[in-house]
């Protein structure tokens, strides 16, 4: 691989960051929907997720235990109060990034990651929730598939997700159509690590149009999606379509192993002038044995078929990552990741490494060092820096 | 396999050993956790370790300070004070009529099921408990039990906290080990 070709790539690992914490499992959340308008999590808040990223997400600077969070906790710092039926928010995110090979910076930039307004309704039984977002034209080749506007030099409109549905069960249900996130492994943050690229699950841009039902237990959590293909994808031959679910379960309050599948077809895919069959199948784990320390884990099957000319090729992807909270709101961040996509012989080995520091409700900043190796090529070494707000 | 695998399934193997040497290392002590629920699975777990047994003449009193009761969110456990009234009502207590109660013997654990009469934000009522009682070396005896009620019949308005509000049925689980009975 070329220096600029690797600097490419590198730019890849991290473009927009969203919202989501699994790693919330270790005050005994091992659901999502109380704190997020989406069952499974990473978007939106609810007014109860907005206080709980004060009570038990960022430094608390001298507030006491019991305190009520601050008023500052709501939307616009509380300047623009809104119905109970109503959530607004908001993200923005901007990094500097630097990239190596074999130890020569080939690439360092300020990036615009993240501009996105969002806002959620509940009406009875209808839910509905709906982001817009910014998106610069540097970034353009990390958000493209999220576009609503088509300005291939420039900056874009982005939209991640657009849905209405209804709940059901005591909203312990919601079935729903739209734009959505792909309920498949975890929804963890790092969503350039391989898991999320290898399966088409980042969840910066990934989402796609369907119609999904979810459900979410005491014990268990599921969601189950028909993809019906991105639309923000043209022509129509590349948007991919079939099934992708998962399935959660919680055995013990800081424990929860699930299982995942994602079964797409597309009738053409870059690369390839046919139809092909996309599969993936993957088991997931999340456990909190020390309240400071959580494991996430994800490990991917991945099978690529082109249909009618030729078999299947199979390939992983890995993740394992341990988040050690060393002071309220201060987390040290490790994970080793693994991947060989399907049909390719060179296999890849990540390690990252880095710190989070929630420095106030709703601002965080977090520094991140990136080493990956793959057969046949130089290795890379990422760092960035980020400033993330939530509006 | 390769080296990730190798790694993730050696963590996930230390975290379930784990969980289970903290539930193991736990045994014998005594506990009281008061288990609720929320909309879309969300589950609240207070626990103590403060619980206590008397003997009286015709029963037995188990008693548990509710101020101590521990859900993880300093915050929720003002809320679950307020909502029990603590200062008002500082504990709940649970009689049981000895003359209900089947007591184990040496190698012979009991279980069944009794009523009980629960005191909770001053209000009394009869309340199904399940329990296990089992001999213990030393002369003491292990009992778990466990009950549930419905907030409505102690007057205890559910709490709700930003549109997530507490289902009215709430589950308790007792653990303790006391001298012979």
């Amino acid at each position: 691989m070329k220096p600029a070709s690797a600097a490419f790539a590198l730019m890849a690992i991290f473009s927009t960051a969203a919202s989501a914490y699994p790693s919330m499992i270790r005050h005994g959340y091992t659901q999502c929907a109380a704190c997020h308008t989406d069952p499974s999590g990473g978007t939106l808040l609810t007014k109860y997720g907005r206080a709980q990223s004060e009570l038990l997400l960022s430094s608390r600077w001298g507030a006491g235990k019991e305190d009520e969070p601050s008023a500052k906790d709501d939307f616009l710092l509380g300047v623009l109060r809104t119905p109970d039926s109503l959530s607004l928010g908001g993200w923005f995110r901007y990094g500097y990034i630097w990239n190596t090979v074999r130890g020569t910076l080939v690439d360092d930039r300020l990036l615009q990651m993240r501009g996105d307004v969002a806002a959620a309704f509940r009406v009875g039984p209808v839910r509905a929730a709906a982001q817009l977002g910014y998106s610069s034209a540097s970034s353009a080749p990390f958000t493209e598939l999220a576009w609503v506007t088509r300005n291939a030099n420039g900056a874009n409109l982005v939209s991640r997700e657009h849905w209405i549905g209804l709940a059901f069960a005591d909203d312990a249900g919601l079935l729903r159509g739209g734009r959505i996130y792909v309920p498949f492994g975890l929804r963890n943050l790092e969503h350039t690590s391989f898991v999320r690229a290898a399966t088409r699950t980042d969840i910066d841009q990934d989402q796609q149009d369907g119609i999904a039902v979810a459900i979410a237990k005491e014990s268990w959590r599921m969601e189950a999606m028909a993809i019906l293909g991105n639309y923000s994808v043209r022509p129509d031959a590349f948007r991919e379509r079939g099934f992708s679910g998962y399935l959660e379960a919680a055995p013990f309050s800081r424990l929860t192993l699930g299982v995942s599948a994602l079964v797409t077809r597309a009738d053409a895919v870059l690369g390839s002038k046919g139809a092909t069959l996309r599969q993936a199948y993957g088991v997931t784990a999340r456990a909190s044995p020390w309240t400071p320390l959580v494991l996430l884990a994800e490990v991917d099957a991945l099978i690529t078929t082109p249909l009618g000319s030729g078999g299947a090729s199979a390939g992983h992807a890995d993740w394992l990552q341990a988040d050690v909270e060393v002071l309220r709101g201060l987390h040290l961040l490790s994970a080793v990741e693994g991947m060989k996509a399907p049909g390719s012989d060179p296999s890849s080995l990540g390690l990252w490494g880095g710190a989070a520091w929630f420095v106030v409700p709703h601002l965080d900043v977090r520094a991140d060092w990136v080493r990956r190796f793959t057969t046949g090529s130089p290795p890379t070494t990422t760092f960035l820096l980020q400033l993330n707000g939530y509006l | 396999m390769n080296t990730c695998n190798v790694l993730t399934g050696f963590f996930l193997v230390v975290s379930v050993v784990g969980q289970g040497a903290i539930a193991l290392s736990r045994a014998g002590e005594s506990s009281v956790r008061v288990l609720a629920r929320g909309p879309a699975g969300l589950r609240i777990e207070g626990k103590s370790t403060e619980v206590s047994l008397a003997e009286e003449a015709s029963a037995l009193l188990f008693k548990v300070p509710l101020a101590p009761i521990d859900t993880g969110i300093g915050l929720r456990n003002r809320h679950l004070r307020q909502s029990l009234e603590v200062d008002k009502f500082p504990d709940a207590t649970l009689r049981v009529k000895l003359a209900d109660l089947e007591f184990p013997k040496e190698d012979s654990p009991v279980e069944s099921q009794v009523t009980g009469e629960l005191m909770l934000h001053g209000h009394t009522r009869p309340v199904p408990v399940r329990y296990r009682a089992e001999r213990r070396a030393g002369g003491l005896t292990r009992i778990a039990g466990s009950l549930q009620l419905d907030l409505r019949d102690f007057e205890i308005v559910p709490p709700s906290y930003l549109g997530v509000a507490v289902s009215r049925d709430v589950a308790v689980v007792v653990d303790l080990t006391v001298g012979s009975l």
